[in-house]
């Protein structure tokens, strides 16, 4: 029995590891994968479809998918860091080549809009999931512990009681990071407030004339 | 005469003792600040098992985002 609690407790760095490393990566498809459809607007938006751009784009593809297929989160971190380089190399490519952007910012919007990636978030979601539940359960054991040792002890009974409820909802929460969906929040609501003060200048425009 | 010998030795006397007096201070001051840094150390030491025993579900979801999450590569323009 001991021998077998031992082989346990040895394998669960090992697995928590291994889902770390799943997570980050998921992570990684969806943020290159999200860069990669800006890079094709760029692309299909330049009239002579430069060749330059199209060349660090497929390095870019092609990193990543050697980075989907690594052992280790180093090795990951690595190929990350590549593929960090080869997108400033695009940007850089891209504000050289485009010194009006207004248009082109526009069709990236429109982009942005198209693009979901549902099946890719919930992919993150799920090896997240898997990790906040296995660090739930080893918090609600301990602190169960430590209400075993001190029956008095207020806090860890409303930390019990936190974790509980956590545990039960965990189903329901989106552990995708804020920050993706901030960016777009932030372009959507600039552009609907764009929208609304052109369209409430339009309309007293036409009122003006009408009077005039 | 006299009083220039007295005067000498009332001059190296109070050097003297000075002196030793700086030397304690130092001497204070190091054991002070060897006590201070000991100090420092095992409640930096103690933070961490304070963190964990204190931690909340939504600060461990939160370094596990933080831990799972990809490099950002931005906007391209």
């Amino acid at each position: 029995m001991k021998l077998f609690l031992i082989v346990l407790l040895l394998l669960i760095p090992l697995v928590y590891a291994q889902n770390v490393l799943e997570a980050r990566k998921a992570s990684l498809d969806l943020n290159a994968n999200e860069f990669i459809l800006q890079m094709n607007a760029v692309i299909n938006y330049s009239s002579n479809k430069s060749s330059d751009l199209t060349m660090v784009k497929t390095n870019f593809e092609a990193k990543l998918t050697e980075a989907l297929q690594v052992k280790t989160l180093d090795e990951l971190k690595n190929k990350e860091k590549e593929m960090k380089g080869l997108a400033k190399q695009f940007k850089e490519i891209a504000k050289e080549k485009f010194k009006e952007k207004g248009m082109l910012r526009v069709e990236l919007f429109k982009v942005s809009q198209k693009s979901k990636f549902q099946d890719k978030k919930n992919k993150i979601n799920k090896e997240r999931m898997k990790l906040i539940d296995v660090a739930y359960d080893k918090r609600i054991s301990e602190i169960n512990e430590k209400i075993k040792e001190n029956n008095e002890s207020r806090v860890q009974k409303i930390l019990l009681d936190k974790f509980q409820k956590s545990k039960s909802k965990l189903n329901e929460t989106d552990f995708v990071k804020t920050r993706i969906r901030i960016r777009g929040g932030l372009i959507e609501g600039t552009a609907s407030m764009i929208k609304k003060t052109w369209s409430f200048v339009m309309s007293k425009m036409k009122l003006a004339s009408e009077e005039g | 005469m006299r009083i220039l010998i007295i005067l000498t030795l009332l001059v190296l006397l109070t050097a003297c003792t000075g002196i030793s007096l700086e030397k304690d201070r130092i001497t204070t001051k190091e054991n002070v600040t060897k006590e201070n840094s000991t100090l420092i150390k095992s409640i930096q030491e103690k933070i961490p098992n304070l963190e964990t025993s204190l931690d909340t579900p939504s600060i461990i979801e939160g370094r596990i985002i933080d831990e799972t999450e990809s490099v950002d590569f931005g906007d391209v323009i």
